[in-house]
């Protein structure tokens, strides 16, 4: 019955597109190029306010050399962007290219909103992009657009503090991690935390999900299988991290409710572990007292692993789109050509709106990129860990699944559920949404 | 006259729940006023250190303040105003006029209420955007870019009813006497007339507290306000645009530039609500929701 | 009722007049979205593409029974805790703010203040109030530090994440009970208040025997529609806990079928759900109503 429906539909569609098309005649989308008329691709993202400002020099730069395609951009809160794409689909508003969190990509091709690039594009992101990003901006093993915002996991750390409790360098390994946080936390009368030696941050599902990810990979193992199929949390690795995280709200050392990120700008929090562009976000909020952070490679159990977690962020097209060409005519230009110091646009935006690099091999060799990492000491930690990062995994069910590793990591730091029982029971749930698929 | 019960104990008792009710309003105000590194001490107090405008001069820079409060203006007048035609003239038809089916109907339409929202939305939106013959569509609905969506009325038709009101007027209109609307059949007033002339004077009590909780109900809506700002910019209202102000990184940092927009959001309403109060207690004197 | 079937076929004509845009209404804007819900409750669907919808059949109400599923504990608990509790808060301060405010001057005054959460929206109220119950610098704790009392964690600990978010929904609710009640309270005539004291009744008698009784199609009014936004309402738990609270203890069946649509894309179990709420708002109604029939106010 239903696909009788569908098919109903999609034939009244059809011929009332046509009909459309032919009594309106100038609709604001022209027609396939070739007449001459310019076309107007829509670029839905969420850099708005000042970060949209950052990007539109360099979206001007290309409608001056291109008047037949012209890109106009569309900001969109960040927490309504994915929703903004499921209403404009299914209001038949396609917007052409869209800045997609690499999460949401197992739903979106699941519906079919992404497009699959023209070879050409695929070549260059294989060719020019470390592991982590082509991963990050592939689904299901295919790439689907270039890596924008990529960001590894790391630890962050207060230097003046740790050496204030005597320790000149940050824990390589996950002992030392706990034993270094046990010395620095700091209670006071009432047993209440003044000073809090480590620190998860707190919040949401993917800031909660991504350092245990991180974690876990330093342990030898990882969330999901590569091939999306199995989940893995109840292996060694999984366990040992679940146990590990929830140590230091159980033994006192940290507690849910000291904010992490509060109270890492305030130094009251010694260590805690972030993303890359964490480090901008602490040298504007901290100013002088910058100076006094350090990052670090993730300690892990054995002290020798190198492990972490990048999620990522990417430029696609709209399958409904009907400019596809021209969109990706803009998009390879935005990520590959140099057009400042050696920089792709994408780059130089990068640079000034995030103080982030690009991940593209020549934005990294370009001088300015060449020069923040000399200039930052911190940022340079995430990139190397570009190398080694894991990407974040995205299956269909990829939002669903990281709520529920979210609320049962949440619950083995409040005391509700123990380590073990939180394992068991998100790796049946996830287990059961990999599996439905 | 009233039993003057322990009137000390009563100012007291209202006095210290009003503080509560208050004051949250009042932590927002002054909040308003703190930069975020004050508003993000780490001991909390209500006023700010260093009295700062800048949230306002930014939030009036920020946001497109003329477009939202004409949209929120419209909308909620708009919407307010049909209303009140619907419910009253619903209500009327449910009470003083009598014929079958009327208890059904009633049932049907308290039933309503009992819906989520969510249930609406999308089909209501898939609606809105389809609509024939409106912002290009052909009968079918297909082929515009936004269909009813283009315009201000996707804001109020899909609440131009509202079940809330319609028993609200219906309890209300059941205490009036029918010795009124008789006398006036008898006068050979038509039925249009003793509505318009007679009925609805007297439910102004009514009317103006349905109009409190239309007005304000409208200014605040958000869930279908923002769908409809995906397909058109143009149709941002209060609620939306604010949203906008928020990062999502870290909403502590921009909570007192919210905050100021949310204060210079409230003050209409509030203005509203204190003229609406006056009608709302003139008329209470007599009538009003009894048995 | 007048006899003459000329003035009846009349009245009925000009009823059904009346009552035509709230019926196009409905059939428009309710009925179609309805049956459609009603439909996509059957079916899985991501959300972009009309014509990915894929029936399925009773699968997602199984799924929601099931032995596993978290629809039924927390969730539909935690949707009934959290109505029936806003409700006795507000319904109980608001009935007894406004007894006391119609005896008081500077009505309009108070009226005003106890309306102010009602004024400001919900997403604003949710953010100062999660401001107030911070554990590291809220005011909350801040005071009760000062009372030599630890703090408390609010919303970050499972067993009272729920309780404060619920004594924020009372607290909002309060307002427009108070402009109902006052009315429903105005309207009882100050002859029966007179002649009860002229015969020596107390307070407490007066109450009970006059107020109460008189005051109660207004109180049902209020019960049944506090209740029905309770049951439904999300919005305080989504600003106040967006994923649900520590645990689940703050997930209501609005906030769950939100996520379960515009998050994760299911929305055909989100339909399921929401179908399966409004039966339960339907049945705590009908209950009311019964029980309020009982006690003498009829006509529903």
């Amino acid at each position: 019955m239903n696909k009788f429906a569908s098919r109903a539909a999609s034939i009244a569609l059809a011929s009332a597109l046509a009909v459309g098309l032919a009594a309106c005649g100038s609709g604001k989308d022209q027609g396939l190029g070739g007449d001459g008329k310019p076309v107007t691709l829509t670029l839905l993202s969420h850099y708005a306010g000042p970060q949209e400002e950052k990007l539109k020099p360099y979206v001007d730069m290309w409608n001056k050399d291109h008047p037949d395609i012209q890109v106009k951009l569309e900001p969109v809160d960040f927490g309504e962007l994915l929703k903004t794409i499921q209403a404009k689909q299914t209001a038949g508003q396609v917007a052409d290219i869209m800045h997609v969190y690499s999460l949401w990509g197992g739903q979106l091709t699941k519906s079919k909103v992404l497009a699959e690039p023209p070879a050409d594009v695929v070549e260059d992101v294989n060719k020019n992009y470390p592991e982590a990003s082509i991963k990050g901006a592939s689904i299901g093993g295919k790439v689907y657009g270039f890596p924008t915002e990529v960001n590894a996991y790391g630890l962050f750390y207060n230097k003046r503090l740790l050496k204030e409790a005597g320790f000149d360098n940050p824990p390589k390994t996950w002992d030392e991690l706990y034993d270094m946080a046990k010395a620095l936390t700091k209670k006071d009368a009432s047993g209440n935390i003044v000073q809090q030696g480590f620190g998860f941050v707190r919040g949401y599902a993917s800031i909660v999900d991504q350092p245990f990810m991180a974690l876990m990979a330093t342990a030898g193992g990882q969330l999901i299988s590569d091939d999306l199929k199995q989940a893995q949390l109840d292996s060694e690795a999984g366990r040992k991290t679940m146990e590990f995280a929830a140590k230091f709200y159980k033994d006192g050392i940290a507690d849910v409710s000291f904010s992490v990120s509060k109270t890492f700008p305030a130094e009251q929090t010694a260590m805690t572990i972030q993303a890359g562009w964490y480090a901008g976000s602490l040298q504007g909020t901290m100013k002088e007292a910058y100076a006094n952070i350090g990052s670090a490679p993730l300690p892990s159990p054995d002290g020798k692993t190198q492990g972490s977690i990048a999620y990522s962020w990417m430029w696609g097209v709209n399958n409904k789109s009907k400019h596809q060409q021209e969109a990706w005519e803009f998009l390879k230009w935005f990520n590959t050509v140099a057009v400042k110091d050696g920089l792709t646009p994408e780059g130089a935006f990068l640079l000034d709106a995030f103080n982030s690099l690009s991940t593209r091999k020549s934005d990294l060799e370009a001088k300015p990129s060449k020069d923040k990492m000399a200039d930052d000491a911190v940022l340079k930690t995430f990139i190397d860990a570009l190398n080694y990062a894991k990407p974040e995994p995205n299956p269909s069910a990829g939002a669903e699944i990281q709520d529920i590793l979210f609320k049962q990591i949440e619950s083995t730091w409040t005391g509700q559920t123990t380590p073990e029982a939180a394992v068991q029971a998100a790796q049946k749930d996830i287990q059961a949404k990999l599996g439905a698929e | 006259m009233k039993p003057k019960s322990f009137p000390l104990f009563s100012y007291a008792f209202i006095i210290v729940g009003s503080v509560m009710m208050v004051f949250p309003f009042l932590e927002m105000l002054f909040s308003s006023f703190k930069g975020p590194a004050d508003y993000n001490r780490l001991h909390y107090s209500l006023l700010p250190e260093k009295f700062e405008t800048s949230n306002y001069a930014v939030a009036f820079e920020q946001l497109q303040l003329g477009l939202l409060f004409r949209n929120s203006v419209i909308k909620s007048v708009a919407t307010t105003a049909i209303v009140l035609l619907t419910s009253s003239l619903a209500g009327y038809a449910l009470t003083k006029l009598k014929f079958r089916g009327q208890k059904v109907v009633f049932r049907f339409i308290l039933a309503t209420m009992m819906f989520p929202a969510f249930l609406f939305l999308i089909p209501n939106f898939y609606i809105m955007v389809h609509f024939p013959f409106v912002g290009g569509n052909n009968w079918m609905g297909e082929g515009g870019d936004g269909g009813m969506a283009k315009y201000m009325l996707a804001l109020i038709l899909p609440f131009s009813v509202s079940a809330f009101g319609i028993f609200l007027m219906r309890q209300f209109m059941m205490t009036i006497n029918d010795a009124y609307i008789e006398a006036a059949r008898i006068d050979g007033a038509s039925e249009l007339r003793i509505f318009f002339t007679l009925i609805l004077p007297m439910t102004v009590p009514a009317l103006a507290t349905l109009a409190i909780f239309e007005f304000i109900g409208s200014w605040n809506e958000f869930i279908w306000s923002l769908l409809m700002y995906t397909v058109n910019k143009d149709l941002a209202t209060l609620p939306v645009g604010i949203q906008q102000l928020k990062s999502h990184l870290d909403a502590n940092m921009t909570q007192p530039l919210v905050n100021a927009a949310l204060v210079i959001s409230t003050a209409p309403i509030l203005i509203v609500f204190i003229i609406l109060q006056k009608y709302y207690v003139r008329g209470m004197m007599n009538t009003g929701l009894k048995e | 009722m007048n006899g003459s079937s000329k003035l009846n076929r009349g009245q009925a004509l000009l009823g059904w007049l009346f009552l035509s845009p709230v019926i196009v209404f409905y059939l428009i804007f309710f009925t179609i979205p309805l049956l459609f819900s009603l439909y996509l409750s059957f079916t899985e669907w991501g959300g972009f593409d009309l014509t990915l919808i894929e029936w399925v059949g009773l699968k997602n109400y199984k799924a929601l029974f099931a032995a596993d599923s978290t629809f039924l504990h927390p969730i539909l608990t935690n949707t009934f805790v959290f109505a029936f509790g806003t409700v006795l808060i507000s319904f109980v301060i608001a009935l007894a703010v406004s007894y006391t405010i119609t005896r008081l001057r500077f009505e309009g005054f108070w009226r005003t203040l106890y309306f102010l959460p009602t004024v400001t929206t919900v997403v604003a109220v949710g953010n100062v109030w999660l401001y107030l119950y911070n554990p590291t610098n809220g005011l909350i704790n801040a005071v009760l530090n000062k009372l030599g009392v630890q703090s408390i964690k609010f919303l970050d600990d499972p067993t009272t994440a729920l309780a404060s978010i619920i004594v924020v929904g009372g607290w909002l609710g309060i307002g427009s009970s108070v402009l109902i009640l006052t009315a429903g309270l105005k309207a009882i005539p100050e002859d029966y208040y007179e002649a009860a004291t002229l015969e020596g009744a107390g307070l407490a008698a007066i109450y009970s025997k006059i107020t109460l009784p008189l005051l109660k199609p207004s109180i049902l009014f209020v019960l049944i529609t506090s209740l029905i936004g309770g049951l439904q309402s999300f919005t305080l738990s989504l600003v106040m806990t967006k994923n649900g609270g520590p645990g689940n203890s703050t997930n209501v069946g609005g906030l769950e079928m939100y996520n379960q649509a515009f998050s994760y894309g299911n929305w055909g179990t989100a339909s399921a759900m929401a179908f399966l709420l409004f039966i339960c708002v339907f049945i705590v109604t009908i209950v009311q109503l019964t029980v309020f029939r009982r006690g003498g106010v009829e006509s529903y």
